[in-house]
Formats: structure tokens, C-alpha cells, sequence
């Protein structure tokens, strides 16, 4: 356990066919096979992810990105059984989520997934403490103060437990966040944009911290950014263009995600971009 | 939990709740004048007022209430969607919204208890005046009516809360986060088909009232003024448009200020459908009561039994009490919303002055569309009353009365826009947009 089991990076071409959800649910978080997902119908109907074919290794940190509108969106949110996909197999662990009725993807949610989003993530009206537990206080259990602490000093916020959320910096806030996420000992955490709002340094630390949690403690994470910066802390990157996984790779130097972004973002608009309006730096 | 998560929105967001609150307050307060006359009744006529009043500010209650409730819940959509996403269910988050609601409704009734002695005492003074009550009787201030307040308020509010979070609470939290970031736009085809079908049923039941007796006309009438209340209702941002296009038009001379709410008004006419159409309901049902009053006594030549028509004023009071709640909310909501784009304004040169005469123009715009609205509805009810009781098509409403019904309107429309937009002025422009 621990360490990089994503088996991706050694062998990537012929591994990552295997990996395309063939492998076998024993070492795959989250598997996702032939998923589609429709926005509307008949001729104003957007598809903003067609075809989608992916599994997530268990005690991985992954990073889907792409340009906007590519689906990278509305894939975490199909992945986490935020959202169902229109045709195609979510499968957490060996728990198919795909046709599952939201009553019951509220359970699994709450018992076996992760959540850190970009903004309105706590409620800054609540203590520390309060928002870490507040997964498992929705699920009516019982478990108090201790467990608070623990998921709190795995993220180094553990002085914070009585303060009020509101008063804490960004970055601390996204802390609390993961603890909150951390709290029900997820199968994986998915991650929405988790540094979009911090500044740089801030921005370092969330991902340090998620990098360690994958490291030392083995948990699974996936990751929608639009920072190449952000994705060089994964251990692999999935790119996705108009619906479709245009690169997937365990290369995860800024400079060529950035560049594989771009080629993505040519295919992504049908109306060819000129050169000089998709400055590379946008993305930085 | 419930409780924790609705106390953690009512402080992030007080300002949320004033409209519940208030609209909790008046309805507290007739509840308790109508338990209090109830005490005081030594006839049945009372008893039944007292009654009607009751029932009648119960049902208003859950409907403004759940209108107020509506656009606090629009405000935390994101927050009870991020709720739904760590493993919240929608009871959990509709018990919650019902909690922050009931948390507002305890204060309103225990104040709206004391102002409804007051009210009850006044109003009491007012029917031995009018001869309602026999002079002997005397006002009797109980207790009771605090408990009935409560009751009424607790209930109600809770009532509205489930209401207004029906829908958001059920949505997949994905759906949620987007339908924040960019409200549904369309006019439902259900919503829109219902409307037609209201303004349809309307019609027929005007032209039935041609061959009625006075006394069935006057009732069909008032169904009337329902079914099209209703039709503005479920049409309203397609009814809006045309009538704001109308009244702009006499804004138009007024310079940039005028132009530039005229435009604002007329881009949002969805946003503001929901505010205006209360005030057309107010509108329309206050110019009903009072020209059928007016034109009885214009046409008879005598005053009418003054028993019977302070009566009629006194509910007329309690409906266009409540719409205005309900207008003064969404209008002060929509306006606090606005605060970042008039700092933007401010940035790129406006004066707070030009502000303020944009908001101005703004609130007189939507009063007059509401005015324009409001008229039309009164008089194709009004009409065939008169003619039907009175033999005469022609409503005579004074002067005053109109001027009345002018002014309250604008100062309604003017006064839920200003206060917001004075707060919004207060603060520098650019720290506004960097909180927003």
C-alpha cells in the first residue's frame, strides 16, 4: 500500500489500455465505463462527456483537467455521485452508482466519499469542529470531539478545533475542508478546484497536504484543476477535450500539460482559435 | 444537526430573514387583534369578522412567508448544496429551512401580540365609530392571544419553509451548484399553459356576469379579479415586459438616469415579475373595493351604511398589507443583490447622485408598470359590478382616493429600493466588489 500504485507510469501506453476499465475492482477506486452525459434534449442538448473510459487506482492521486467545457466538471460530479451519468457504469469500489436513486447516493456519500470544493465549502458560521464533523452528524452517529482531533491534526489544524470557521484564512479553510473530507475515512476524495481561490503559497499547502495523505495514510484522490502547476503534485494526469480523454498520462511536468492542454483546447472549439487570443500563460 | 445548520445561516445571513420576519410580524399581529375582538364580540356579526380575518391572515401568512422563505433559500444555494453533497438529505435541509423560518416566526408573534392589542383597541374605536359594534361595548385585551399568535406563527412559518425549500432540497447537488451559478431562465410550458387557462376562465366568468343579479355578480367578480390575479401570476415576466414597455415610454424625456433604469428594468423583467406582481394584486384589489364604494355613493347620492364599508376597507388593509410585504421583500433582495454592479458603476465614473436617481427612475418605472398593470385588472372587474348593480360602466374614483393608491404604490417601490441601494452606497465601491 501506499507509494504510487497507480501502475500507469511504468509501462504507460500498454498499462493504461489495461487500466481503461478492465482492472479489476480489487485495486480500482472508481471505475467508469462508457459514460455519457447529456445537458438538455434534442437539438439543444450539449454532451459534455461522451464516452468515458477510466479507472481510478486505490491509494492514487489523479488529476483530470482540460480546457473549459470539456467535461472535466461534469466528470468528477458523475464520478462522486454528485450527478447521473445519462448512459455508461460509475462503479465506487464494487458498488455500481450509475442507476442508483439519489436517496441512496446520499448514503454513499455520506458514509463512503470525500468532499473539498472550491468556494462554499464550510459553513463559516459553525466552529472548526462543528464543519469536520458535520458528515457524520447528518448521518445521525455519534462520534464526538476525538475523532475531530484526529482528522484535524492530520491536516495540521488541530489548534483551530473551537474557532470559528468564518475567521480563518482561505487556505485554512480549505484545511478544514479536508479534514471534513477525511472524516468518514472515504474510499476517495474528489476534489473540485480545491486551490481555484488561494494565493500561490496557500495553494502549495493544500496540495502538500493531499500529496501526504496519499503518501502516508493511502487515500485516494481525485483532482479537477485548470493549473498545470496544481497537477504536477499527481501521480497521473487525465486530460479530457470535448467529452473525450485526449491524453492520460503519468508525465506530469507543467510545461507539457500545458502544452497538451492547448493541442486539447484546438480540438475543443469548433470555431479555430486565433494564436494570439490562447496565450499559454493563462493558464500558469 | 438540523438545528446547528440553521442557526449557522441565520448568522451568516440575517438580513436574509427581515422579510420573513416582518411578514411573520404583521400576520402575528392581526392574528392576535382577531383573537382579542373575538373576546370582545357581544354579536355574531363580530364573531365572524374576527373569524375571517383570522383564517384569512393564516392563509396569506404561508403564502408570503413561503415567497420571503423562497429567496433566503435562493441566497444559501449553494451552501445547502455543498450540505446535500456531504451526505445531507432533502428532509434534513427542508427542516432546517423550516427551523431558520420558525426562529423568525417566535420574536414576530411575541411583538406582533403587543402591537395587536394596540391594533385591536384602534380598530375597536374605529367599529364603535362606524357603528359595527353597539357603543356600549367595551374592548377586552386577553392573553390568550399570545399563544394563538405563536401558534399561528410557528406553525405558518414552518409551513412555508418546507414550501419554499420543496424543490431546491430535492435537486442532485450538481444541479444545485449549476442552477446557482445560472438560474433556470425558461417559462415553463405547464406554468405558462396554466396561466392562459386563468386569464381564459377569467374572461368566461366576466361575460357570465351580465346576466347574474347584483348579489351573484358581486361575487362572481371577485373570482374574476382571482383568476386574473392568477394569470399575472403564472404569465408574469411575459405580462411585465409589454406593461414596462408602456410606462417607459413616459419616462423616456427624463435623461440618461431615466434611460438607463428603463433599460435595467426592462432586461430583468423575470427578475422583477416576481415583485411586481404582488403590487398588482394590491393595486388591482384595493382600486376595486374602493371604486365600487365611491361609484355606489356617486351614482345613490347617498352615503353608504359606514359599518359595511369600513369592513371592506379593513380587509382590503390586510390584503395589500401582505402584498406589499412580499413586494418590499424581493424588491429590497433584488436591489442588495445589485450592490456589486453598482459598484462597478461607481468605479467607471458614476456619482452616488447618478446612482441614486438610476434606483429612482428604476422604482418609479416599476410602480407605474404595477399602477398600469393593477388598473387594467380593477377596471374589467370593476365594470361589469357597476354595471350590473348600478346600471352605469363608468367607475367614479376622487381624486384622492386615486393619489392615495398612486403615492402608496411609489413609495412602496421607492422605499424598498432606495433603503438597499443607500446601504450599497455607504461602502467604498471597491471594497463592495471585493467582498462580493
Amino acid at each position: 500500500m501506499g507509494g504510487f500504485p497507480c501502475g500507469g507510469g511504468r509501462a504507460p501506453t500498454t498499462t493504461l489500455v489495461l487500466m481503461n476499465g478492465t482492472e479489476s475492482a480489487a485495486t480500482s477506486a472508481v471505475t467508469l465505463t462508457g459514460v455519457h452525459k447529456r445537458f438538455g434534449r434534442g437539438k439543444n442538448a450539449t454532451h459534455a462527456l461522451r464516452g468515458v473510459n477510466t479507472a481510478i487506482a486505490k491509494g492514487s492521486f489523479t488529476a483530470v483537467m482540460g480546457p473549459s467545457g470539456s467535461g472535466k466538471s461534469s466528470l468528477l460530479q458523475c464520478a462522486a455521485g454528485l450527478d447521473r451519468p445519462s448512459s455508461g457504469s460509475v462503479r465506487l469500489g464494487d458498488l455500481e452508482l450509475s442507476r442508483m436513486m439519489e436517496r441512496r447516493l446520499t448514503t454513499i456519500r455520506r458514509e463512503r466519499i470525500g468532499f473539498v470544493f472550491q468556494a462554499y465549502n464550510i459553513l463559516t458560521a459553525l466552529t472548526v469542529e462543528q464543519n469536520v464533523l458535520m458528515p457524520l452528524r447528518l448521518a445521525g452517529a455519534e462520534i464526538g470531539r476525538e475523532r475531530a482531533m484526529e482528522v484535524l491534526t492530520l491536516v495540521g489544524m488541530e489548534r483551530h478545533i473551537n474557532a470559528r470557521a468564518g475567521q480563518l484564512s482561505g487556505g485554512e479553510q480549505q484545511r478544514v475542508a479536508i479534514a471534513r473530507s477525511l472524516v468518514n475515512n472515504p474510499e476517495v476524495v474528489f476534489a473540485d478546484e480545491p486551490t481555484g481561490a488561494l494565493d500561490p503559497s496557500a495553494a502549495a499547502d493544500v496540495l502538500a497536504l493531499l500529496r501526504s495523505l496519499v503518501d502516508e495514510r493511502s487515500v485516494t484522490v481525485v483532482m479537477v484543476t485548470h493549473e498545470p502547476g496544481a497537477a504536477a503534485w499527481a501521480d497521473r494526469v487525465v486530460i479530457l477535450a470535448s467529452g473525450e480523454i485526449a491524453h492520460d498520462t503519468t508525465d506530469t511536468d507543467p510545461q507539457r500539460i500545458r502544452e497538451r492542454i492547448f493541442e486539447a483546447s484546438r480540438r475543443t472549439v469548433p470555431v479555430p482559435v486565433p494564436p494570439s487570443k490562447t496565450h499559454q500563460g493563462s493558464w500558469a | 444537526m438540523t438545528a446547528g445548520i440553521a442557526r449557522a445561516s441565520l448568522r451568516s445571513r440575517p438580513a436574509a430573514f427581515a422579510g420573513t420576519f416582518v411578514a411573520l410580524l404583521f400576520a402575528s399581529t392581526v392574528v392576535s387583534t382577531s383573537v382579542m375582538l373575538l373576546s370582545s364580540a357581544t354579536n355574531d356579526d363580530l364573531e365572524v369578522i374576527a373569524i375571517v380575518m383570522l383564517m384569512i391572515s393564516i392563509y396569506l401568512a404561508i403564502f408570503v412567508v413561503a415567497s420571503t422563505m423562497s429567496t433566503a433559500v435562493v441566497q444559501q444555494q449553494r451552501e445547502f448544496a455543498m450540505l446535500r453533497a456531504v451526505g445531507a438529505r432533502p428532509w434534513q435541509i427542508r427542516r432546517a429551512v423550516a427551523l431558520q423560518a420558525v426562529t423568525a416566526a417566535l420574536p414576530a408573534a411575541v411583538l406582533g401580540f403587543g402591537l395587536g392589542g394596540a391594533l385591536g383597541w384602534w380598530g375597536f374605536r374605529g367599529m364603535i365609530d362606524n357603528g359595527v359594534v353597539p357603543p356600549s361595548s367595551t374592548f377586552s385585551f386577553t392573553w390568550a392571544a399570545l399563544p394563538a399568535a405563536l401558534a399561528v406563527a410557528v406553525l405558518t412559518s414552518a409551513v412555508a419553509g418546507i414550501i419554499a425549500s420543496l424543490r431546491m432540497a430535492a435537486l442532485r447537488p450538481a444541479r444545485a451548484v449549476a442552477e446557482s451559478a445560472s438560474p433556470r431562465r425558461e417559462l415553463g410550458l405547464v406554468r405558462t399553459a396554466f396561466g392562459v387557462l386563468a386569464v381564459a376562465g377569467g374572461t368566461s366568468a366576466l361575460r357570465m356576469t351580465a346576466e347574474q343579479t347584483p348579489d351573484q355578480a358581486t361575487q362572481s367578480a371577485m373570482i374574476v379579479l382571482i383568476l386574473f390575479c392568477a394569470g399575472i401570476g403564472l404569465l408574469g415576466p411575459r405580462i411585465i415586459g409589454p406593461a414596462a414597455a408602456l410606462a417607459s415610454v413616459l419616462l423616456r424625456p427624463f435623461g440618461p438616469a431615466a434611460q438607463a433604469a428603463m433599460l435595467n428594468v426592462r432586461s430583468q423583467t423575470r427578475r422583477y415579475s416576481a415583485a411586481v406582481v404582488p403590487v398588482v394584486l394590491g393595486v388591482a384589489f384595493a382600486t376595486m373595493k374602493i371604486a365600487v364604494h365611491t361609484t355606489t355613493e356617486h351614482v345613490r347620492g347617498v352615503a353608504q351604511d359606514p359599518s359595511w364599508a369600513w369592513l371592506d376597507y379593513a380587509g382590503t388593509g390586510l390584503y395589500a398589507g401582505f402584498a406589499a410585504i412580499a413586494a418590499a421583500n424581493l424588491l429590497a433582495v433584488i436591489s442588495h443583490e445589485r450592490r456589486r454592479e453598482l459598484a462597478l458603476l461607481r468605479v467607471v465614473s458614476a456619482t452616488p447622485g447618478d446612482i441614486r436617481r438610476m434606483a429612482a427612475w428604476e422604482a418609479v418605472l416599476l410602480g407605474l408598470t404595477s399602477l398600469i398593470l393593477g388598473g387594467v385588472v380593477a377596471t374589467l372587474t370593476t365594470i361589469p359590478i357597476l354595471s350590473n348593480t348600478l346600471h352605469t360602466s363608468v367607475p367614479y374614483l376622487p381624486f384622492t382616493a386615486v393619489a392615495g393608491i398612486v403615492c402608496a404604490t411609489l413609495a412602496l417601490t421607492l422605499l424598498s429600493i432606495g433603503l438597499p441601494v443607500q446601504m450599497a452606497l455607504r461602502r467604498r465601491p471597491t471594497e463592495t466588489i471585493k467582498m462580493a
